[in-house]
């Protein structure tokens, strides 16, 4: 998987390079943002890493200009800047998410796992269960057209639901497949996640099977 | 009585040693007389600049003090002028009235002149005017021979000087009876009988049939003419001095109270300005005071910059030391634990950096607020909706927590939107942070006041009763007692107070800790 690193300081980009590829990553690097615009227009990444404070063109309009060209690839937002008016703006902008320095290799490790674009795995890019739309390309999920957030983590259970539409799906295989590479978890994250994809989505889409799973449904033809 | 004295003796002690310091100099005999005028000098002249530099001090400390001078001095100076002019005035009346008649009364004694029986000079007729017959009535007159020596041989005086004679004072007497003296009748001011002010025309006459020559004084007193008017006078006068204290009491007033109002204008817009209600001061002053507002003004303006400047330093001090920071802290992690001071040094320089941010950015919005009335609305339930998103990444690959946001309907916060991020982002922060796997967001509208309310409640251990007190105090600083707790609570205090806004910690109904944070929303 291609991972673009853009960061002005030579010490941290060569940080960052080097943990990205010992994780198996392969690694491109811009020093600046004019740099990292081109790459991110020219080659297909699975990931960008982005520092907000960049020379020649800051982080939030490569960020900007990347969007309008239709480059969908997840968009890690690295900055030194943590007011939350600012994290939530390059969210609003189209960044999955925003890590600020200083930061712990691991978690960034940890976050970008997380967002790496998924779509190799499926060869269609978009499933639908009744008007529950999920976009793996763009990564957006829609219900009846309206958007709905979602961070990677929910994205990957209702993703792994979706696949499996219709059919029982146990915790322990959820687990197992949401965070294959991480450390152990609570035995009730899947159950919160679950309680918050039915926020999210609407409480009638996935169905708790006593002792099983869960299955999510489309509640438009599965009455009961 | 003594006590006291021996008390108050500091003040006289110094003068009394200085002279006596003086007084045994060398030539102390000699200088005895001069010792005692000194010594006299140092005690009323010493008194008198002590209370010269009183007033000087008390000037340079009160504008009133220095009107009330200023009053006090032209209407004296306008008195004085008033008084010479006055008496000027009196003066020239007084000859007009009085010379005519003392020369009319010289002219008929000197006609009515001629020697007497024994040879003195004798008048054949008294003036007809009886005033100059009744005792010290003011008028009088007198005829006296001029000795060979020059002295007079007083023969004839009006009986109103009773058994007195008009006193000449030696020098006007030489002149008058020199042999050279002129004829013509000469007007004169003297001090009469009883010291009292006279006007005689005093003439050197030689009479026929008699050898030698006469004087021939004749005298009015002003006092004579003035004192059926003086009562009258008095009266006036006195009620033109009241009239000018009191004109000078009401200038004064009038002028502390109208002429000093806009200094007190002045004081209350620097106050609004120190408080921060205004940016710069904003009245409309008077000519003479421009020069000082705009200079205040320039001043506040100076200040803000160099403040500013501070604080942007500061701002970008510490955000370029965070990627030192990021790359140091890689660095050790890859140590493997053997670096535990160097990786604990890294993380309080996080913190510091981290605080002094937050500090700048507090101070800066305050700053910013003063001057612009807060004309800020900012919706609340989307930001909401948006910082719980942020949350949930933040959170998403350490533990599962569900966020959930409780609205009955949206409000809208009377501040700016990064206030409200920043203060709203710190609980729900801390509540993932400690919570276990729910945090429940709640808007509640306004009723009754104008605040509205955000509770963040979490299902974590909370605090004990000792923390939440502790929590609840003003100005607590629970983050920096225990870092890592409730980082920037301290921050988040002063932003809620910046908006006299509330905030409270309780133990909420999911066990955990449940913060209350109420702000003003628009009307």
């Amino acid at each position: 998987m291609r991972v673009l690193v853009v960061e002005d300081d030579k010490n941290l980009r060569e940080q960052l390079s080097g943990a990205l590829t010992d994780a198996g990553y392969t690694v491109d690097t811009a020093d600046n943002g004019e740099e990292g615009q081109f790459l991110g227009e020219t080659e297909p990444y699975d990931l960008a890493i982005l520092d907000l404070g960049l020379p020649k063109v800051d982080g939030l309009s490569v960020l900007k200009a990347w969007r309008k060209d239709g480059r969908s690839m997840p968009v890690l937002i690295l900055s030194a800047r943590d007011r939350w008016s600012e994290k939530v703006e390059g969210l609003d902008l189209g960044a999955n998410d925003y890590v600020t320095k200083p930061f712990h290799m691991g978690e960034l490790l940890a976050r970008v796992r997380a967002n790496v674009r998924r779509q190799t795995e499926h060869t269609s890019s978009t499933i639908e269960v009744g008007d529950l739309r999920l976009n793996s390309a763009t990564g957006q999920v829609t219900v009846n057209g309206a958007p709905v957030k979602l961070t990677a983590y929910q994205y990957k259970v209702l993703d792994y639901l979706m696949h499996h539409a219709g059919r029982i799906v146990s915790r322990t295989e959820l687990t197992e497949k949401i965070y294959s590479q991480d450390h152990e978890r609570d035995s009730n994250t899947i159950e919160v996640f679950i309680g918050i994809l039915r926020r999210k989505i609407g409480s009638n889409r996935i169905i708790t099977e006593k002792g099983l799973g869960y299955r999510l449904i489309d509640p438009a033809t599965e009455q009961q | 009585m003594s006590e006291g004295s021996s008390k108050s003796s500091p003040v006289y002690g110094g003068g009394a040693e200085r002279s006596e310091a003086e007084g045994e100099s060398p030539a102390s005999v000699a200088h005895r007389p001069l010792r005692h005028r000194a010594s006299r000098d140092d005690g009323s002249p010493a008194r008198g600049g002590a209370f010269l530099q009183n007033f000087r001090a008390l000037i340079r400390r009160s504008l009133a003090a220095r009107l009330l001078t200023i009053a006090i001095v032209s209407v004296l100076s306008l008195m004085a002028m008033g008084v010479i002019a006055h008496s000027q005035f009196q003066r020239q009346l007084l000859r007009l009235l009085i010379d005519p008649e003392i020369q009319a009364v010289a002219d008929n004694l000197v006609g009515n002149s001629g020697p007497g029986l024994a040879g003195e000079i004798a008048l054949q007729d008294l003036p007809y005017d009886p005033r100059y017959l009744q005792p010290l009535s003011g008028r009088y007159f007198q005829v006296a021979r001029i000795q060979d020596d020059g002295s007079l041989d007083v023969q004839v005086i009006s009986p109103s000087l009773f058994d007195v004679s008009i006193p000449l004072d030696s020098k006007l007497q030489a002149t008058l009876t020199a042999p050279d003296a002129p004829r013509e009748p000469r007007f004169i001011d003297i001090p009469g009988p009883d010291n009292e002010p006279l006007r005689i025309v005093a003439r050197v006459e030689e009479i026929p049939q008699l050898e030698g020559r006469y004087l021939f004084l004749v005298g009015v007193a002003p006092r004579a003419i003035l004192a059926p008017a003086a009562n009258l006078v008095g009266i006036s006068f006195a009620i033109f001095l009241g009239f000018c204290a009191l004109m000078v009491a009401a200038v004064t007033v009038l002028q502390i109270r109208v002429g000093l109002e806009p200094l007190h204008e002045l004081q209350r817009d620097i106050a609004e300005v120190r408080r921060g209600e205004h940016e710069r001061l904003q009245g409309d002053y008077p000519a003479e005071l421009k020069p000082v507002t705009q200079e205040l003004n320039a001043l506040v303006d100076h200040n803000r910059e160099v403040v500013e400047r501070a604080r942007r330093h500061v701002g970008n001090l510490a955000h370029a030391l965070k990627t030192p920071i990021a790359v140091l802290k890689n660095a050790a992690a890859d140590g493997k634990g053997e670096d535990e001071v160097v990786r604990q040094s890294i993380d309080e320089m996080e913190k510091f950096v981290e605080r002094q941010l937050r500090r700048a950015r507090v101070a800066a919005r305050a700053e910013a607020r003063a001057g612009a009335t807060i004309a800020y609305r900012t919706p609340v339930l989307q930001n909401l909706e948006d910082l719980v998103f942020m949350m949930e990444q933040k959170y998403d690959h350490e533990k599962a927590i569900d966020i959930s946001v409780e609205a009955e309907a949206d409000v809208t916060f009377r501040g700016e939107r990064e206030d409200l991020l920043e203060m709203v982002a710190n609980l729900i922060d801390n509540a993932c942070k400690y919570g276990r796997n729910q945090v429940i967001v709640r808007l509640l509208p306004p009723f009754g006041d104008c605040l509205f309310e955000i509770v963040v409640e979490d299902d974590g251990p909370g605090l004990g009763a000792a923390d939440l007190a502790k929590a609840m105090a003003r100005g607590a600083r629970l983050d920096e007692a225990a870092p890592g707790q409730g980082l920037g609570l301290s921050i988040l205090k002063e932003t809620v107070d910046l908006y006299a806004g509330e905030l409270f910690f309780e133990r909420g109904d999911l066990g955990g800790l449940k913060a209350r944070l109420r702000l003003p929303a628009t009307d």
